[in-house]
């Protein structure tokens, strides 16, 4: 009984891991130091926060290259520490015990190559909360990108087997959610440029006129 | 009697494990933080020295004269990452706003490259609402410190790198400086060895190196493609050390290559393969480097 307990906490914990954000991280010949694309990146903050949310939802690593293109800024997860009442002397030294502090973590993310905007982040506190909250952000975003991915292997797929263009308002009826008055009057679209789009009631799938 | 003590014992363990859970007592490292921080609090830049290195450095100021003498290999260049808790070379990647560098680790770092150390020697912190939700403190606010260096940043920094391209032919300011922009690790280790021929100076391939992605491990790849990454960075680094960086590691990836190489006599043939490119790209520096500037410097070090 017991190892069917064990059985299905282990199946758990592999479940929720496979859906963290920091099952992105790719590992490196550098123990404990990943890598990560972020491609929706462009200063400092986008870098720094993207990728302690990584970090955060996979201890396996406390350091990670966020890169983008040419530019690549490392990023650090470090513990916060708060003091506690506790404190112990001897000999004239003492000591103030300290416990870490759960409710917060210390991010440092330097720019290694490229150039990017925005000042260095040199151990700047971050809760723990919004760690999480920029996670789920990110996996929704994957999710979407793969969403989208679906979507468009969907069309290419009827594309290939009919032979030609679907129409706007086929388009919506395949993705199964744009409606087709989004595809405007002449239905000059590009179906490449559909995205999914994540509100807190849900998602969308949108597939917006090519410019 | 026997009883009582076991009571006694269970308490104590008891009491103990308690004490453990609920002060979650820090690694030494943390500790060591703790006892600097109170120092530091205003100076959000600096960063806790290691024991080592404050008994590593010398007691009193070089003179101009030693500055100008000093031999890179005399630095501990491992104590001076190890202060800066980082995998990465804080000075080869410029992180001069993390302040607390040695005028010894800046003149030795001097010797090794073409573009010169610029050192912080002031800041200023501002204090403003980061903008960015759960960043700072309770309030939301955080400290942004702009550093003031000792120099200006020379014009080439600010050119692109179709610009400094051309510039980088003759002048290894230029080469260094491309380094940094470049968008591949060809092409970034390209600059890194025409700011060696150029100069005769081996930081450029440090730099480069230290600029360039860690390899991916991920478990979809090709073992022979990542093979090949660390028989190429494992040239450099040879390189490097051939021509006289101290801090040139040419044993950081040897874990790496008894994970994917099992046979010994493989991983024999691997590291001859390594010695012998060194060797060649060493000869081929040299001779560009009397080509392009006259100096001998490169032959005479991997002759040495």
């Amino acid at each position: 009984m017991r190892s069917l307990l064990l059985i299905c906490l282990w199946l758990l914990t592999s479940a929720v891991y496979a859906e963290s954000c920091g099952s992105h991280l790719k590992k490196t010949e550098t123990s404990g130091v990943a890598t990560v694309e972020c491609p929706g990146c462009t200063n400092l903050n986008d870098f720094a926060s993207y990728g302690a949310a990584m970090l955060y939802s996979n201890n396996q690593y406390n350091r990670t290259y966020v890169t983008k293109g040419s530019t690549e800024v490392e990023v650090i997860l470090r513990n916060s520490y708060r003091n506690t009442p506790l404190s112990v002397g001897i000999f004239g030294f003492s000591w103030n015990f300290r416990a870490t502090n759960y409710a917060e973590r210390l991010v440092d993310a330097f720019p290694r190559r490229g150039s990017v905007n925005g000042a260095p982040w040199n151990r700047q506190p971050v809760s723990t909360g919004s760690l999480k909250a920029k996670c789920n952000d990110i996996e929704k975003q994957q999710q979407a990108k793969v969403q989208q991915n679906d979507d468009l292997a969907r069309l290419s797929q009827e594309v290939s087997s009919r032979g030609h263009r679907p129409s706007g308002d086929e388009v919506a009826h395949l993705t199964g959610r744009a409606p087709s008055n989004w595809f405007g009057r002449n239905s000059r679209y590009n179906y490449i440029s559909c995205y999914t789009v994540w509100g807190p009631y849900g998602s969308t799938t949108r597939c917006p006129r090519s410019r | 009697m026997k009883e009582a003590m076991k009571y006694a014992l269970a308490i104590a363990i008891t009491a103990a494990a308690m004490f453990a859970c609920m002060y979650d007592a820090p690694p030494e490292r943390a500790v060591q933080e703790v006892t600097q921080k109170a120092s530091s609090q205003n100076h959000p830049s600096a960063l806790p020295t290691s024991s080592k290195q404050t008994a590593d450095q010398p007691k009193r100021e070089l003179s101009a004269a030693e500055l100008a003498d000093i031999d890179p290999a005399s630095i501990d260049w491992e104590a001076m990452r190890e202060r800066y808790d980082t995998n990465s070379d804080p000075m080869a990647l410029r992180w001069s706003f993390l302040g607390e560098f040695t005028d010894a680790e800046i003149a030795a770092f001097n010797k090794l490259h073409v573009v010169p150390f610029n050192p912080m020697i002031d800041q200023t912190c501002e204090r403003s609402l980061s903008g960015i939700e759960g960043v700072g403190d309770a309030d939301g606010v955080w400290e942004v410190c702009t550093p003031i260096y000792l120099y200006d940043e020379h014009p080439y920094a600010f050119l692109s790198l179709e610009e400094l391209k051309p510039l980088a032919e003759n002048d290894p300011y230029a080469a260094e400086l491309a380094i940094r922009i470049a968008e591949d690790f060809q092409s970034r280790m390209d600059y890194a060895l025409q700011a060696v021929a150029l100069s005769g100076k081996p930081g450029p391939i440090f730099e480069g190196l230290q600029r360039s992605s860690l390899i991916s491990l991920e478990d979809n790849r090709d073992p022979n493609q990542i093979l090949a990454e660390v028989g190429v960075k494992m040239v450099f680094q040879n390189l490097s050390a051939r021509l006289g960086d101290p801090r040139a590691d040419t044993q950081s990836l040897l874990a790496l290559l008894n994970e994917y190489l099992q046979s010994e006599e493989d991983k024999k043939d691997f590291l001859t393969e390594v010695q012998i490119s060194a060797q060649a790209l060493a000869e081929q520096l040299a001779k560009a480097q009397t080509e392009k500037t006259g100096q001998t410097t490169i032959a005479e070090a991997i002759n040495a």
